[in-house]
């Protein structure tokens, strides 16, 4: 049918909320193919009717044919845009290293965006303050701090941690421990660590 | 750091760099600052737009950042109360900071390309740049990505008279109508809104809202007056 690959782009993201599914190259080519031959048949339509072979009746069809190559190319770009503000999202939450089992899901091209963006983010952080080297961090403090310290479980083995004021703590599962919450804010959001 | 000896319980950011204030010709003190990025804060997140910038706070507010962990790490060693709620107080102030940042951030990648357009406009037209030249970049170097990333996955393969695509036209645009609640700073007047007895358009109703009175209007009747800074967000 008509569109339907193109809604099948989106319905594939709309299912997986979370994750990045992979990338579907096969569907994409196939939504291309679908454009470019629609845009074929209405050169060939225009010419039918420039000629005056073809009554004005064909207009109207090489509108909705129109439409249908506005609503396919639409549903593609949506598709690229919504996985790069969850690629985005990964950049807060993780850090700028995508590990192997997320990048066999992207395509060279989101591959190349998700550098260039970390890298576009280092160079704001970078250009803050007047002397241009407070060493702002935005990803962490993304939640109003309540204290210091805080009660967290070990939920994975882990290395050993070092943490900002030089003490070294052996992150191992199920053990706890009191921890700065500046330092371990990012493993708790990686799932490392549990709050308790 | 004498006067916080003498007196525990002022826990403010004076106590923290009272020495540097001393010795600062510049009327502002560091609670003033504080107190603006807090209100700019709180604009930002109130406001359905993008506000004009505030990185003249931001930049002081992190030089004084840095002066304050500096006298941390003086104090550091000895683990005493005093020295464990100033930390507390330090990390709520970058805390504030970086959270303004994060506000702005997402508000420009999300419209990156209108928002350089009106930048543009508003340079033209004489008037200050919403974004700071820090930001441009940044949203510059943001939409050529996304324009990038496009053309290779999508337009690239498509006939030629397809492959036009204005980021700006796709852009969100605010709600200037959203309702926000307004706090007056020093009293307004002029403010015109839309008069609830007829809802054609065109129809307004000019107010004077009283120093301290707070109001639920269309954030559009109080736009300027919230870049002057005669009225807060709430």
């Amino acid at each position: 049918m008509l569109g339907e690959q193109a809604l099948n782009l989106i319905k594939e993201l709309e299912r997986n909320p979370d994750i990045i599914p992979p990338y579907n190259d096969d569907l994409m080519k196939r939504c291309i193919e679908e454009i470019k031959s629609l845009y074929q048949q209405n050169i060939n339509s225009l010419a039918e009717l420039n000629a005056g072979r073809v009554g004005a009746e064909h207009a109207s069809l090489l509108q909705a044919r129109h439409a249908a190559i506005e609503r396919t190319k639409r549903c593609m770009l949506a598709y690229i845009y919504h996985r790069q503000q969850r690629l985005k999202r990964y950049r807060w939450d993780y850090g700028g290293v995508l590990p192997s089992t997320i990048k066999v899901c992207l395509c060279e091209a989101e591959v190349r965006w998700f550098h260039e963006y970390c890298k576009n983010l280092a160079d704001f952080q970078s250009g803050l303050g007047e002397s241009g080297s407070c060493g702002v961090d935005l990803t962490v403090n993304m939640e109003p701090p309540k204290s210091l310290f805080v009660q967290v479980m070990c939920v994975k083995d882990y290395d050993e941690f070092e943490t900002s004021d030089g003490t070294r703590y052996l992150l191992k599962k199920n053990s706890l421990h009191s921890l700065p919450r500046q330092d371990c804010e990012h493993l708790i959001r990686q799932g490392i660590l549990e709050l308790v | 750091m004498a006067s916080t000896s003498e007196d525990p319980l002022s826990l403010g950011l004076d106590s923290l760099i009272d020495g540097e204030a001393d010795d600062d010709v510049d009327a502002v003190t560091p609670a003033d600052v504080l107190q603006q990025l807090t209100e700019a804060w709180q604009n930002e997140g109130a406001a359905p737009e993008l506000l004009p910038h505030r990185f003249d706070v931001v930049d002081s507010v992190l030089s004084q950042i840095e002066g304050m962990d500096e006298n941390l790490r003086m104090y550091g060693r000895n683990k005493s109360l005093k020295h464990d709620i100033h930390k507390m107080e330090l990390d709520r102030i970058i805390y504030l900071n970086n959270s303004y940042l994060r506000r702005r951030l997402d508000k420009i990648e999300n419209s990156a390309a209108l928002l350089l357009e009106q930048d543009e406009r508003r340079r033209r037209d004489g008037l200050e740049p919403k974004m700071s030249s820090n930001e441009q970049r940044y949203a510059e170097k943001y939409t050529q990505l996304q324009e990038d990333s496009f053309k290779r996955c999508v337009l690239d393969q498509l006939p030629v008279s397809l492959q036009k695509l204005e980021l700006a036209r796709l852009a969100p645009i605010a709600n200037t109508d959203e309702l926000v609640f307004a706090e007056a700073l020093e009293t307004c007047h002029g403010v015109s809104v839309p008069d609830p007895r007829d809802d054609g358009p065109g129809f307004e109703q000019i107010v004077v809202l009283e120093k301290e009175s707070r109001t639920l209007i269309p954030y559009k009747s109080v736009q300027s007056f919230v870049y002057s800074g005669d009225m807060r967000l709430l």
